[in-house]
């Protein structure tokens, strides 16, 4: 199922715009999906990844998210935007092997970031906010509960939108704006006590 | 609040995320190995079933959630979880009503009725992949044909999953509330239901019915 040639010609120039491409797999074109995988693989990833907490869960997450999605294309509605449709699958997925996996890998910064709490030079990033800073961040995130850490890894660290991070956490769009509010509050506390302790 | 936003955004480029990878090859590779082969579907059941001495119940670890992938229904999932997630309670959005020409047309194939009298009303989902067919007003039992069985069941530990068979396809039987996510509209709690699948048509049966009923109406429709 290479690229083929009949989407080939058609790509060349100018990329058919992702409605076309999912009615194109919806009937049967390997290679149409082949390009919605490749456009989404790189989100649908790191969904996975926040969600499973490690790599491989987080590939095979994606994957089988993949699939099942190509198997329920035709209950998809023409029309409807594909990326959190696609992201509620592979989340759902992730979430199912998170449930019965090993440990989470926390997060982590950059070399890079860590690297520019010295004298060199900071970063373009670490201009914005500093090295010490954006560890104490880190670290109150990583001791919140998985449902704010997730939200707030949804909305900031993917740049989900409100309608995506829903798909994703499996919640109503209302669900998200309450319990990202609450997890800044929360993460505010737990800063305040880092800083008084 | 504004500040902490500021530095969540600029945290976001610190923060080590895995690097993309090419997942085509894997999601190929996949496809290619599940071909829409009916009789192997059921044969791989078959193996998956002595191999593993599935018996009548699953018994499944309490202290963790289970993934519980079924036998021959390759696009169901039943999963067990200590708590049901919240979902909507209200009856789902059940589609346009048509006539059994017009679902045999928009389906590719003709939907089968059991032989339990006429029923109620018949409709095609809103996504138009589905028959659903109704009876009782109000909606008392449901019966759902489809070439694209990929849903999930959400069950909690309370929730009695067994294997069953209708005729000679495999199937399994639901007991206790349950959540049904089709990864399309939004999940909805579930009433007792019989999962089966035939010639490459899933069936979901869903009501307040025993097994023996639900097997009974399962068996009725003229496969």
């Amino acid at each position: 199922m290479s690229l083929a040639s009949g989407v080939l010609a058609a790509v060349v120039g100018r990329p058919l715009p992702e409605p076309e491409l999912v009615v194109r797999a919806k009937a049967g074109d390997a290679a149409a999906y082949e390009e919605l995988v490749r456009a989404h693989q790189a989100i649908a990833f790191r969904t996975a990844y926040l969600v499973a907490g490690n790599e491989a869960d987080a590939q095979e997450a994606a994957q089988d998210g993949f699939v099942k999605a190509y198997k329920a294309l035709g209950r998809f509605r023409a029309g409807a935007p594909f990326r959190p449709w696609l992201l509620r699958i592979v989340a759902n997925e992730a979430r199912n092997r998170r449930r019965s996996a090993a440990r989470r890998q926390a997060l982590v910064l950059r070399a890079t970031a860590v690297a520019a709490s010295g004298d060199a030079a900071p970063s373009p990033e670490a201009a914005l906010v500093s090295a010490e800073r954006a560890r104490e961040l880190l670290a109150a995130i990583e001791r919140l509960g998985d449902d704010h850490r997730l939200v707030l890894a949804c909305r900031y660290f993917l740049e989900l939108s409100e309608e995506e991070t829903a798909a994703t956490l499996g919640v109503r769009r209302g669900t998200v704006k309450s319990r990202l509010a609450r997890a800044l509050e929360r993460l505010r506390a737990e800063l305040a006590e880092e800083q008084d302790g | 609040m504004a500040e902490l936003g500021h530095d969540l955004r600029s945290l976001a480029a610190l923060v080590e995320l895995p690097a993309e990878r090419d997942l085509w090859p894997g999601v190929e590779a996949r496809l290619a190995a599940r071909p829409d082969r009916p009789w192997l579907r059921a044969a791989v059941a078959i193996l998956v079933a002595v191999a593993l001495g599935i018996g009548i119940a699953f018994a499944v670890t309490p202290a963790r959630s289970a993934i519980l992938r079924f036998l021959g229904l390759e696009g169901v999932s039943i999963v067990r979880v200590e708590k049901l997630p919240p979902v909507r309670t209200n009856p789902a959005v059940i589609g346009t009503p048509t006539t059994l020409a017009g679902a045999e047309k928009a389906l590719g194939f003709k939907p089968l009725l059991p032989r339990i009298g006429a029923p109620d009303a018949l409709f095609l989902d809103p996504s138009r992949v589905a028959a659903l067919i109704a009876y009782g007003k109000p909606l008392r039992l449901r019966l759902e044909e489809t070439r694209l069985g990929v849903f999930q069941k959400v069950v909690d530990f309370r929730a009695h999953v067994g294997r069953v068979t209708v005729n000679a396809d495999p199937g399994v039987w639901l007991t206790g509330t349950h959540v049904f996510d089709d990864f399309f509209s939004q999940p909805r709690l579930a009433a007792n239901a019989l999962i089966w699948e035939h010639d490459g048509i899933t069936y979901r049966l869903e009501g307040r019915l025993t097994e023996d009923q639900a097997l009974r109406i399962a068996r009725s429709v003229p496969h």
